[in-house]
């Protein structure tokens, strides 16, 4: 009797929560067009002097922040099977990731490579639009922390030979012009964006129907027009990383190897993207 | 109840750690060495090859392509994977081969193939369409990486971190598929169309070899090296 009592109050306290949650999605979305025009780099580079040491002591604290915040969506375990996992999108992705997996989507390395620490911990403080919420009030040190736990998870982290090396930002971002968004939409034809993400950048190419996730759940091409939907980031720099390193686990494959040498023509197709939502 | 805790805590991390210390190969001079070499065969007729439903890019694709899962001559099975499953110290390897593997008419040629652990891969797309090359590994299919070949002819080299079968597929394709088997060491080939393998400069001493085959599964084989030797390894999958 009491074990069912006591799992009753905790299904309320999934169902509030994943209210909550979906509201903070949803406000969060909404601020993120505001700041759409001004937005300069995702995040500032402050916060990262602040890194306390990386050890079995911060790893544990790590665990205890993990174990408020984090395991309603991503489980006990990591695994990403939270009991609010159950009410986020049964049948579509993104699911809240599986940790232990090695696998991570918003990254500034290449395809298959491990996240930077730096990737990991902006993730955390701005969170994944419509999904995930930020946890920019939680405090820096902390954050870290939840950092090496979440690095904790997976072994590759401990194996030198797979320490993550970030993509190079060549170039700052092009200052947006009529002759910089012309140039980014020969890009966008050129290395066939369109394909998956339809000519006008709607999400409705003739390769984005059948589109899925490593878990097999359906994963359409992003809607270009809609640059407050993003969910890692809609400033020039978070679009120039998500088309370099591309989505691991998605469909979006890694464009950095094609466009070594001229990546000025990633900051054209940056612009470009960016114009299809003014 | 909390040093408790922590206690476990430590105990995973400690595992994880330890688990984490991989041997590495060692190349050695093998002088003398010896070959293991075969046919590998499926008894009976070859299973039909279905025909792939082709949903798009057909001016490219075609509108029928035959699936090449099953490929053989004259009674031998190709497109067999042929393997030492573990060996610390052999023959020394190109550590910068680049390994082909294409995308052309909406395929991966080669459809099997082999390479070593941190070897590269050279991906080619050969046609007008764009492709991406996506490379899983393990039996639950977790990506390794995914490119984007959205240029025709421009080879995107990539290495290879994992070991095992690695599946590729293409997302903008879904009835594309390819395997690449990743070794720690040079001993693993394919089999050709009329089934023959060999294996040569296999330093003298007793092995597992694994025999694998995308939809007939695997089996493991004992053979025993002996200097300068040919030891003959067959084996027949049926269905």
């Amino acid at each position: 009797m009491i074990k069912q009592k006591s799992f009753l109050y905790s299904l309320l306290a999934a169902m509030v929560l994943s209210l909550v949650t979906g509201l903070f999605g949803v406000a969060m979305a909404a601020e993120t067009k505001a700041k759409v025009k001004t937005a300069p780099m995702a995040i500032k580079v402050s916060p990262y002097k602040a890194k306390p040491p990386e050890n079995a002591k911060s790893i544990a604290q790590g665990k205890e922040l993990y174990k408020n915040a984090c395991i309603y969506c991503h489980g006990t375990t990591g695994k990403g099977d939270g009991p609010v996992a159950f009410y986020l999108s049964h049948t579509t992705a993104p699911r809240p990731r599986d940790l232990t997996s090695g696998i991570f989507k918003f990254r500034s390395t290449g395809s298959g490579e491990l996240p930077m620490d730096e990737d990991i911990f902006r993730t955390i403080t701005i969170g994944v639009t419509g999904y995930m919420p930020g946890f920019e009030g939680m405090s820096t040190a902390d954050r870290w922390k939840l950092v090496y736990y979440i690095k904790s998870l997976n072994s590759d982290f401990k194996d030198p030979d797979n320490k993550p090396e970030a993509i190079k930002m060549v170039g700052n971002p092009i200052p947006s012009s009529a002759v910089s968004i012309r140039r980014g939409s020969q890009v966008f034809s050129n290395f066939k964006c369109w394909e998956c993400h339809g000519g006008g950048g709607e999400g409705d190419g003739k390769k984005a129907p059948d589109l899925k996730d490593d878990w097999n759940f359906p994963l359409p091409a992003r809607d270009l027009t809609r640059l407050s939907s993003f969910k890692n980031g809609s400033a020039p720099a978070d679009l120039y990383r998500s088309i370099m390193a591309g989505f691991d686990g998605g469909a979006m494959p890694s464009y950095a190897d094609n466009f070594e040498g001229e990546e000025e023509n990633v900051w054209h197709l940056v612009n470009y993207i960016r114009s299809l939502s003014e | 109840m909390r040093i408790k805790n922590t206690g476990r805590w430590m105990g995973i991390v400690t595992a994880l750690m330890l688990s984490s210390t991989v041997s590495a190969y060692e190349a050695i001079t093998v002088s003398n060495g010896g070959t293991i070499s075969g046919k590998i065969s499926f008894s009976g007729a070859l299973p039909a090859n279905p025909v792939l439903d082709i949903t798009k890019d057909k001016e490219v694709c075609g509108t029928s392509i035959k699936a090449d899962y099953y490929v053989g001559t004259g009674g031998g099975l190709g497109n067999v994977v042929v393997a030492i499953e573990k060996i610390d110290k052999g023959k020394a390897y190109n550590k910068k081969k680049i390994i082909a593997f294409d995308n052309k008419d909406c395929m991966f040629i080669p459809h099997v193939t082999t390479a070593v652990k941190r070897q590269k891969l050279g991906i080619n797309n050969s046609d007008p369409v764009l492709h991406n090359t996506h490379l899983y590994y393990g039996a639950k299919l977790k990506t390794m990486y995914n490119i984007a070949l959205p240029l025709q002819n421009k080879v995107i080299k990539k290495k290879i971190r994992k070991t095992g079968v690695v599946t590729v597929k293409c997302d903008a394709h879904e009835w594309m598929l390819g395997y690449v088997y990743v070794s720690k060491h040079p001993y693993a080939t394919v089999s050709a169309a009329n089934g023959s393998f060999a294996i040569k400069d296999v330093p003298a001493g007793s092995y597992k070899i694994k025999i694998w085959h995308e939809k007939l599964g695997e089996v493991s084989k004992d053979v025993i090296v002996t200097a300068g030797g040919t030891s003959k390894l067959n084996h027949s999958f049926s269905k």
